[in-house]
């Protein structure tokens, strides 16, 4: 869709070059995984991000779910591609499925849970083992709501994802408290300008391969 | 065409009126009859015609919808088909349109796939060849490969029309647009671009246009002079180039016969002429910063457009194009060049053409305008034509005259005294304008100004020479478009290079925009939309269970659990079973088969899916490995179904392993002190990670058991340990687990089964541990030269290993002796079981190289070396025992195996003698 500058003509060299009338924004597509414990509240934080919704008694994962949602950072449009994984440690194996090729990692605990922190850390640990070498990732404490019932301090976890050069808010999928927050400090600290991920149907799309053919992606919308 | 039923198309020629017109009808009246239907439930609902509609801007309507399925390979997915025809342009194109489902409630369900403009290309086959169903036909355009679709002949829904009707209605459509009266006019599709390789953002963005939307104000300058090759030297073009109060935004500056001479005809100048931009920058509007955009030239006639400073970022693209129309339609002494360029959200087009001369020759005129409005086409990525922008401005020396009625005395144009009101009464253009033969759609301001046309140059004086050519408004200038006002259209007499008057129009265009901060709010909605949509698309399909408890799971049993999966959305959905990742790379463990393992759902269907476990000779080895190495608690396997587009459901398949000797390491079955019946899973892992030296008998008396047996069958033995033995048939029998509970609860019964079953049976406890009864000095082994040599490393082993060895070498050796077995076969399969290679690259060699490792130890001669390193083997472990009391091997040998079951709970052998 490039234009198509003559000869005879000073050709366009403007800068504002929008193909066709659309906007000029950079569309950005990344895969981006939930880690943690069971109960945590990986589900919950996506809901609240997603729709906007909480659910007091939410389902138990079973499975992998695949949302996505769509936020407009400065001039780059950035798609997330959101894989909420099953916690429970008998799925742990399935993990490193969704977590090849994300691009961005949110790792949940709960603040009321010490057991679900040191969890948290192990799925870091793996992250940094076994994930792609540039992912971001983000340590979430959730249920931030109940902190006056929590066990793992702020400042402990804070200390800990500096450490480890995480990403850390405390949020809350109940009250909504940090949830795009967190979603916008990943976008931010994700490349923008690496041709590979700028691509629609790029290399963070869904797991399975053959997958090209679904209808509703469009390159570069 | 052709292949298009005659019939129905000629048929059908009058039918397209009376389809466009009870289109809107039938919406109408389908509307009523539903909202009649509806009435109680008080619900508005929209007719699936009018949901289409929406897809589509005001005047694009869509004439009929048909529902067929696209055939992509071996699936078919649902499709809408409509037939819409552009009101503006006069043109019909058929959409395709994915709907996420059926019918769609509305159109955020839809999504337009395909776009077939019923252009000269487009064809509608039913060339069944190879067809799967009768039902199947093709739409293609351009070069396109032909879309397959076939239908169901049958539609629940009432706005769908059938086939026939569907097929007419687009072949009558096509035809209409073939012999329609405006033909001479080039078709114009570009409306279709719209909809075309688009994502759905930007249909989107499209369709809610009118909500970010503004219209602005700009100021328009255009221009034109015949300068009949003259200099524009000391002419003060100011006076034309500035004439406007205002600064105008974007000037169109169009000259003719700029050069005419014979050269520059033949060699097609092209090379924008820089001294008259230069001049022409020099003399626009000095209220405002200018600078050239673009020139295009041929021969004589150049366009330049210059803009405004401030305002060309607004100015997002541009093109240029020229076409020849002199003779031949080859030299560019006639024809037309063009300038198309976008402003914010408006398509701008100008034109500057020099058309055929001479008073006789008016449809020479009317061809050339029409050959550049056919033939004009920009390289841009749409393929433009003229006709494609929304402002079109037709500037330059038309050429039209004056054609005075006869019987006058007097030429009346020469006459000063005659206003241009009555001059224009005999102008040619006004006349084919009026007739409809030229400029359609086209407007002209009012003109007040006199004849451009013929000047004795450098003077205001009408043509002075014999010709005394006929005074003539050849200088015009038009527009095509919406929401542009002219404000000044004259003609400047005070230039008199040439025998042409410049003329000038400033015109107020009101331009499409883009508020930006509306945009960008419309922007965000429609992400949140299209998100909400593809997150609500996906298919969801019910899971009967997603835990498969398999209970108590034995070896050599196999167990099935059916369970169903049922389509929860309205729409046909696949679903699969994932793939692992290596080095497992299979959807489910080696111990499973799950079938069907992809399948498509049907709406409100349902499949059962088995799932068999068989814990066998082909599984044991690696199900017993993942026992012992699951840290948490353990499951048979998770299966992941994939539903296509949608999410992954994670089945665990579970239950508990009853353990079976076969499988167990000789070390795990040297630890255990009672029956394997009387043992768990969870004990049997525990004893699998048990690393210490410490062994509760000196040999598995599982291992015993079967060697005493066969020891005692005597010549009965014949025919065991064969070269296929390691097929292990008597196993894939029932009967094969009486043997099995004989073993596993060390029964004082008679051995259940044929001495042959019972080779067998050995064979399997030594070749199904996870190691091979050698290691780990295999690779060491085979390398020995001598069997004291290979000794030296069996010593090496841990006990249970070499008591094992020793024994078995022992027993195989008078078997072979007396004749029972083949000595060649057995060295054959004990070479493969004992030595079994790790990395499955057995090769021929190495399976030759085994059999000779073994013959060294089964074959005569080789006795006093067992026996000294039996007893060095019996020394090590600690045990008492009296070897040198036996006299043949098997004796010892068995003298030492029960040794080993009697000792019990004791790691200490108690001494029989």
């Amino acid at each position: 869709m490039a234009t198509t500058p003559r000869s005879g003509g000073s050709a366009g060299g403007g800068t504002a070059q929008r193909p066709n009338g659309t906007s000029q924004s950079k569309s950005c597509q990344f895969k981006l995984v939930l880690l943690g414990e069971s109960a945590v509240g990986k589900s919950s934080l996506v809901l609240r991000f997603v729709k906007g919704q909480f659910h007091e008694y939410q389902e138990s994962t079973i499975g992998a779910a695949f949302l996505t949602q769509t936020i407009c950072i400065e001039d780059t449009v950035v798609k997330f591609e959101i894989w909420d994984t099953a916690g429970q440690e008998r799925y742990h194996s399935l993990a490193p499925m969704y977590y090849r090729g994300a691009q961005a990692a949110i790792v949940v605990y709960d603040i009321q849970n010490q057991d679900s922190f040191q969890r948290a850390k192990t799925w870091v640990k793996e992250l940094h083992k076994q994930a792609s070498p540039n992912i971001v990732i983000a340590l979430a404490g959730n249920k931030a709501d109940l902190s006056n019932i929590r066990v793992v301090e702020y400042e402990e976890a804070k200390q800990y994802a500096e450490e480890n050069g995480l990403l850390f808010m405390e949020t809350s999928a109940k009250t909504g408290m940090n949830v795009n927050d967190i979603f916008m400090a990943i976008a931010k600290k994700l490349p923008k300008n690496d041709g590979a991920n700028n691509q629609g149907a790029g290399a963070g799309r869904r797991l399975n391969e053959n997958e090209n053919n679904r209808q509703t992606t469009n390159c570069c919308k | 065409m052709s292949s298009l039923g005659g019939g129905a198309a000629s048929n059908s020629i009058p039918t397209i009126s009376a389809a466009v017109s009870s289109s809107s009808l039938a919406s109408k009246t389908s509307a009523s009859n539903s909202s009649d239907a509806l009435s109680s439930s008080n619900r508005q609902l929209l007719t699936t015609i009018q949901i289409v509609q929406q897809k589509f801007k005001e005047n694009e309507n869509v004439l009929s919808i048909f529902e067929a399925y696209q055939i992509i390979g071996q699936e078919h997915t649902s499709r809408i088909l409509c037939l819409v025809v552009s009101v503006a342009g006069g043109t019909y194109a058929v959409f395709s349109m994915a709907a996420s489902r059926l019918p769609p409630r509305s159109c955020s369900d839809l999504t337009i796939d395909k776009v077939f403009p019923l252009n000269e290309s487009f064809c509608m086959g039913n060339d069944r060849k190879g067809s799967i169903s009768q039902l199947q036909f093709t739409l293609k355009c351009s070069d396109e490969q032909p879309v397959k679709y076939f239908y169901y002949p049958l539609s629940s829904d009432n706005d769908v029309v059938d086939f026939d009707t569907f097929q007419a209605q687009v072949t009558s459509a096509k035809m209409s647009m073939v012999l329609s009266p405006s033909e001479s006019t080039a078709l114009s599709f570009a409306w279709v671009n719209d909809y075309r390789q688009i994502g759905e953002v930007k249909q989107e963005m499209k369709r809610r246009e009118h909500e970010y939307i503004k219209y602005k104000d700009f100021t328009i300058y255009c221009a034109t002079y015949n300068v009949n090759n003259k200099s524009y030297i000391d002419s003060p073009l100011h006076l034309w180039l500035a004439a406007s109060e205002d600064a105008p935004d974007i000037y169109a500056i169009a000259l003719q016969e700029l050069d005419t001479s014979a050269k520059a005809i033949t060699f097609s100048e092209n090379r924008p002429d820089y001294m008259w931009i230069m001049k022409m920058l020099e003399s626009v509007h000095d209220k405002g910063e200018y600078e050239e955009l673009t020139s295009v030239r041929l021969v004589g006639m150049m366009l330049t457009v210059i803009v405004k400073r401030e305002i060309r970022s607004s100015i997002t693209r541009h093109n240029v194009k020229t076409i020849a129309r002199g003779i031949l339609n080859t030299l560019g002494n006639k024809g037309g060049v063009a300038v198309s360029l976008q402003l914010n959200e408006a398509n701008l087009c100008f034109v500057n053409s020099h058309l055929a001369a001479h008073m006789g020759f008016v449809e020479a005129r009317n061809e050339d305008y029409h050959g550049i409005v056919k033939g004009l086409v920009f390289d841009d990525e749409l393929r433009r034509t003229i006709n494609d922008h929304d402002h079109i401005f037709w500037i330059g020396d038309l050429n039209y005259r004056i054609e005075e009625p006869p019987g006058l005395q007097l030429p009346v144009a020469r006459s000063t005294a005659h206003s241009a009101e009555i001059l224009l009464k005999y102008d040619q253009l006004r006349q084919e304008m009026r007739k409809g033969n030229c400029f359609e759609g086209y407007t002209e301001g009012p003109i007040n100004f006199r004849p451009t046309y013929k000047y004795d140059p450098g003077t205001d004086n009408y043509d002075s020479s014999e010709k005394q050519r006929a005074p003539a408004y050849c200088d015009r200038i038009l527009w095509k478009g919406s929401r542009i006002t002219q404000l000044a259209y004259n003609s400047v007499m005070d230039i008199r290079q040439s025998d042409h008057k410049p003329v000038y129009a400033v015109f107020r265009v009101s331009i499409k925009t883009r508020d930006d901060h509306l945009y960008k709010k419309v922007h965000e909605e429609v992400l949140k939309l299209l998100d909400k949509r593809e997150n609500e698309s996906q298919p969801q399909i019910i899971v009967e269970k997603t835990i498969i408890d398999f209970g108590m799971v034995r070896f050599n049993e196999t167990v099935v659990s059916d369970f169903t999966v049922s389509n929860a959305c309205p729409m046909q959905v696949g679903f699969e079973f994932k793939r692992k990742d290596p080095p497992l790379n299979a959807i489910c463990e080696k111990w499973l088969r799950v079938e069907p393992w992809k399948e498509k759902l049907m709406i409100d269907s349902t499949k059962s899916i088995r799932v068999k476990l068989s814990a066998n000779v082909d599984s044991i080895t690696s199900l017993l490995q993942k026992i012992r190495t699951t840290n948490w608690k353990f499951d048979f396997d998770i299966l992941i179904l994939q539903v296509e587009n949608g999410p992954h459901i994670f089945i665990t398949v579970t239950g508990e392993y009853k353990p079976s000797c076969f499988g167990l390491s000789m070390e795990t079955l040297c630890r255990t002190d009672r029956p394997l019946c009387e043992y768990d899973q969870q004990q049997i892992k525990d004893l699998m990670n048990d690393e210490s030296p410490e062994f509760r008998v000196t040999m598995p008396r599982e291992f015993f058991l079967l060697i005493d047996y066969l020891h005692k069958q005597g010549p009965k033995v014949e025919g065991a340990f064969t070269l296929d033995s390691l097929e292990f048939k008597h196993a894939r029998n029932v009967e094969f687990n009486d043997i099995r509970d004989w073993l596993d609860t060390w029964s004082n019964n008679e051995f259940p089964g044929t001495p042959q079953a019972a080779a067998e049976a050995l064979l399997m406890l030594l070749h199904l541990p996870e190691k091979p009864l050698l290691d780990p000095y295999v690779d060491d082994l085979l390398k020995t030269k001598t069997t004291a040599e290979a000794m030296e490393l069996v010593s090496l082993l841990s006990s249970p290993k070499r008591n094992v060895f020793v024994h078995l070498c022992m027993f195989l050796r008078e078997g072979i002796e007396r004749k029972y077995y083949n000595g060649m076969h057995v060295a054959t399969i004990f070479g493969r079981v004992l030595l079994r290679s790790t990395k499955k690259s057995d090769d021929y060699y190495r399976d030759i190289n085994c059999r000779e490792f073994m013959q060294r130890f089964i074959s005569n001669g080789e006795m006093s070396t067992l026996s000294s390193s039996s007893s060095s083997a019996s020394s090590a472990t600690g045990s008492h025992h009296n070897h040198h009391r036996a006299t043949t091997p098997v004796a010892k040998m068995k003298n030492s195996a029960s040794n080993a079951s009697l000792s019990g709970g004791s790691t200490a052998a108690v001494d029989s003698s």
